[in-house]
């Protein structure tokens, strides 16, 4: 893969033929994936979804040492504001005396969309560079310059000359792509072109064979592993510490890292990807700029998957014994762990719906304690989930809706599906209470998901949420869900456009 | 202003679907691009009847770039007349519809003709920030939802409420109760379109009210003066949100002056108030009166109506003394004037500075250099946390964005508000003896 020439990425509709309208079984859906006519956006009616500008701002408001330049009216970027406290509290988890997230908007008015918005962006770095003295300011481009035709990379090539900040400009135009995870190859993109360079720079001025050599080979059992937004603190403790296990050692990358961590890891062994989703565009370029091997595969969430990470990854280092009897001793402790939860979960119906990798990978912890899954939701799909499948069981018939948001169509099949537990992405938690159903978050800042202890978490989590689900009950009772009884007697993948079938389950009756 | 800001206190003017989405079984349809609603929903309590993620959304693409998005709109209304359960549906439109040329009230109208409830507001981001498109919305459903032909009789002693930014002044909904129980005191109902249970039922009374009141430095008063016009209704601006025994005696009388009420009887419920209040003030008098680590010196970095409402506040009934006030939504020019001169209509003829700003940085390098003469007692938003730890502030949030703290349905206003606040400061202040 080389799209580094280029002045942004190409959207994931073409280069992953990314799809985020679907309806039907797993097994229809992976069938279409494998056939390549997953690709459909359409629908008749939608709902609000999210855009790659939000979604990049995840990964760029991390970044440590860094000012985020929104360039767009005073509302892109505004969902910042929420950010601004777990930003910082994680950034000083990797350095005490980090900085909180600073961020600017040009604030594009009326007439700059006649006159364009290049001199207020001008004006900008140069203020974000003095005032703020950062290593990097990130300029994420909104609808707006992309529609009035600013031409940001050269701006940005032109003030580069005047500011010590590193300028990286990031193309993500809310409108250019309905499959929102461009956002991470709009980012890695310009992370790429700007960030990632050899630190051939700094010789030493007394040189010292032994350091160098210890050095070396440090960076021989050293990988970059790729954290996304959405793990927690606990999550990166537990995949660090199954790696250390077997004798290697980490480097974080990309949230909450600063421009010297992008350099520094070039020189480790091997960069591990913890989401398809969320990184292939990058290690697919660091192996063709820099020769540097990767693994991209499962989500360590769930036991099988957090084996087949640790071996893949052992197997590269030649490590797989010793990855193995980590594994045979975290399994035993698992099963002890595990059998207090069975009883009270065993036969529990549940609902997820979230990030496709996110949901099918926590799927096989719910499968282990004797739980079914009966239905997915996926904000896209296309073939990175597949590896995924490998760890559960008679999921064939599970009907898969590929949606990003589109609450009305998963309340619909939630009604017709009835299950005893609902596991979502964030935001959509108060839909589903109103359904009635216990639910648990998909993800948390402060939660554990991730690896054997992962695993333990959220099965504690689920009991606590299905001992008692009274305040969603409560809610159900009092708050109804703003759709029409007639919506409810049409099949969920109604709106969809260019189905072939509808493959809907048979309408509830009436009535909940 | 169009200058580059840092920390700011507004969203663009599709925040507007706020406003929309305050009004009961009101329901947004964003013609704008994906991630718009997913920016602007931050806000106080949104996850109501239709959260954020309800709204239907033409989430526009390349393809309706190119070859325009009107199809995609009309499509959208129409299915989202059939699924989505609303008793009026607002089309606001954004940036890229805005750029495009899409012909959106057209669009709106052709539904309008074969009376559905559909209505339409130009709220494109580049136009104003979300204050103004508050605005917008309001004239938007005086102009298209009532009936301006028609003969609406006056209801007596009904009156029009417009005050807070509906879910983004952290405060709105205690605010419009707490002044809709001031009205019932002296007799008077008030009207209000925004919160449970109002909806179209309220809207519908609109063109019935006696007069339109308006508690604002500003905002809503261009929409209140709209009925005035469509609807002959008169409009009281009393820019002043009252707060405290002395700033909500003033409120009353103004307000019973100008609808003709009794006025002594107005003057006795006064009285009578204020006893009470000062019950409560002599209980606590020695911490307000010893206290020593309280200064005397304050700042308010918040909306307008919040700098205002506390300035006078704090001077007319507490006795401290402002240092520069911040108004921070970028308040219109045309309005600034005005304004300032409220600030110096205080007692004993004192006098605040008042700025107009709109980037946060700015302020607190202001902040930073002032003498306080003691820890300073700073009111403002997340934004001001920073500057207060540097300075040993004593530090209460009230204005967005408010990242910690819950105001489910509190208020500062009137009598019990002001207590409210005392209440709140000295929470603060008191932690310095822990």
């Amino acid at each position: 893969m080389n799209y580094i020439g280029l002045n942004s990425p190409p959207v994931r509709e073409e280069r992953l033929g990314t799809g985020i309208a679907f309806g039907g079984t797993t097994c229809e859906l992976r069938c279409a994936q494998k056939e390549g006519c997953i690709n459909r956006a359409n629908r008749a009616f939608s709902q609000t979804q999210g855009c790659q500008f939000t979604l990049s701002l995840g990964m760029l408001n991390s970044l440590r040492n860094a000012v985020t330049i929104m360039h767009g009216p005073i509302g892109c970027g505004a969902c910042s504001i929420g950010s601004v406290g777990t930003s910082q509290t994680f950034k000083r988890l990797r350095d005490p005396n980090a900085e909180g997230l600073v961020w600017l908007n040009t604030n594009l008015n009326e007439t700059d969309v006649i006159a364009g918005g290049e001199n207020k962006l001008r004006e900008a770095i140069r203020y974000a560079d003095r005032e703020f003295r950062p290593e990097v300011i990130c300029v994420p481009i909104s609808c707006v310059p992309s529609l009035i035709g600013d031409d940001v990379d050269s701006v940005l090539a032109e003030m580069q000359k005047e500011t010590a900040a590193t300028l990286i400009p990031i193309h993500c135009a809310g409108f250019k792509t309905k499959a929102m995870a461009t956002a991470y190859d709009d980012v890695y993109h310009g992370v790429l072109r700007h960030l990632v360079e050899k630190p051939d720079r700094r010789e030493d001025l007394v040189p010292d064979d032994l350091r160098d050599l210890r050095q070396k080979y440090q960076d021989s059992r050293t990988v970059n592993l790729l954290n996304v937004g959405s793990m927690s603190r606990q999550d990166e403790t537990e995949l660090e510490r199954l790696l250390k296990a077997i004798d290697l050692n980490v480097r974080w990358l990309p949230c909450y890292s600063d421009a010297e961590d992008f350099r520094q890891a070039l020189s480790s062994a091997l960069n591990v990807s913890i989401c398809g989703t969320h990184d292939d565009y990058f290690i697919e370029h660091l192996k063709t700029l820099y020769g540097i091997p990767f693994v991209i595969d499962v989500m360590p969430i769930g036991r099988r998957n957090t084996a087949r990470w640790l071996l893949q990854i052992a197997e590269h280092f030649d490590l797989q014994d010793r990855a193995q009897q980590v594994i045979d001793v975290e399994d035993r402790e698992l099963d002890a762990a595990f059998e207090q939860f069975r009883p009270a979960l065993k036969d529990k119906r549940v609902f997820l719906g979230g990030g496709e990798i996110r949901v099918v990978a926590t799927a096989e912890i719910l499968q282990d304690l004797g739980m079914k899954v009966i239905g997915f939701k996926g904000h896209h799909y296309d073939r990175f989930a597949e590896p995924l499948f490998d760890s559960l069981e008679d999921v064939d018939d599970v009907l898969f809706d590929v949606a990003t948001q589109q609450p009305f169509e998963q309340i619909n099949l939630v009604r017709r599906l009835k299950p005893d537990l609902y596991i979502g992405h964030t935001g959509g938690g108060n839909l589903s209470a109103k359904q009635g159903l216990p639910l648990l978050p998909l993800f948390g800042p402060t939660y554990n998901y991730m690896g054997y202890s992962g695993a333990f978490d959220v099965a504690r989590r689920i009991r606590r949420v299905l001992a008692n689900g009274q305040f969603n009950k409560k809610i159900a009772q009092h708050c109804p869900l703003p759709y029409r009884a007639s919506w409810y007697e049409k099949d969920p993948f109604h709106y969809i456009k260019d189905r072939q079938e509808p493959r809907g389950p048979a309408p509830h009756p009436a009535g909940d | 202003m169009g200058r580059t800001l840092d920390q700011v206190r507004y969203k663009c003017a599709l925040g507007a679907m706020q406003t929309v989405q305050s009004i009961d079984r009101v329901l947004p349809i964003l013609h704008a691009g994906p991630g718009c609603s997913d920016k602007l929903s931050t806000g106080n309590g949104n996850s109501g009847y239709f959260a954020p993620r309800i709204f239907p959304c033409t989430n526009l693409s390349e393809k309706e770039i190119v070859f325009g998005g009107e199809g995609r709109l009309r499509e959208t209304i129409e299915n989202a007349l059939q699924v989505i359960d609303a008793d009026l549906y607002v089309v606001l439109t954004g940036c890229s519809s805005e750029i495009i040329g899409d012909d959106s009230a057209e669009v709106v109208n052709s539904f309008r003709l074969q009376g559905k409830p559909v209505i339409h507001a130009s709220t494109a981001g580049f136009k104003g920030n979300n204050y103004l498109g508050y605005e917008w919305v309001l004239q938007s459903i005086f102009e298209q939802y009532l009936d301006d032909g028609k003969e609406y009789e006056t209801e007596k002693g009904l009156v029009n409420v417009f005050a807070s930014l509906p879910l983004h002044d952290p405060f709105w909904y205690g605010n419009l109760e707490a002044l809709e129980n001031l009205l019932a005191d002296v007799g008077l109902t008030a009207n209000i379109i925004f919160g449970y249970d109002r909806g179209l039922k309220n809207i519908g009374k609109i063109p019935c009210a006696e007069f339109s009141l308006v508690v604002n430095p500003w905002l809503g008063l261009e929409s209140a003066r709209l009925l005035e016009q469509k609807f002959g209704i008169p409009c009281l601006h009393y820019p002043n949100l009252p707060v405290g025994a002395f700033e909500t005696g003033k409120f009353l009388l103004a307000l019973s002056e100008f609808a003709g009420l009794d006025v002594e009887k107005t003057k006795k419920l006064i009285a009578e108030r204020e006893r009470k209040y000062y019950y409560y003030i002599e209980r606590f008098a020695d911490i307000f009166l010893e206290n020593r680590i309280m200064s005397k010196r304050f700042t308010v970095v918040a909306d307008t109506q919040y700098t205002l409402a506390l300035t006078r506040f704090l001077v007319n009934d507490m006795g401290l003394f402002p240092q520069r006030q911040y108004a921070m939504e970028d308040v219109p020019a045309r309005h600034q004037a005005t304004i300032r001169e409220y600030f110096r209509d205080m007692n004993y003829g004192i006098e605040a500075e008042i700025s107009f700003e709109t980037d946060g940085h700015a302020v607190h390098d202001e902040i930073r250099k002032a003498d306080y003469m003691g820890y300073p007692l700073l009111i403002g938003s997340s934004w001001e946390k920073k500057v207060a730890e540097e300075t040993a502030a004593h530090f209460l949030p009230i204005s967005w964005p408010l990242n910690e703290r819950l105001i489910i349905n509190s208020s500062y206003v009137g009598y019990e508000g002001a207590l409210k606040f005392l209440e709140d400061i000295y929470s603060v202040v008191l932690t310095r003896y822990t």
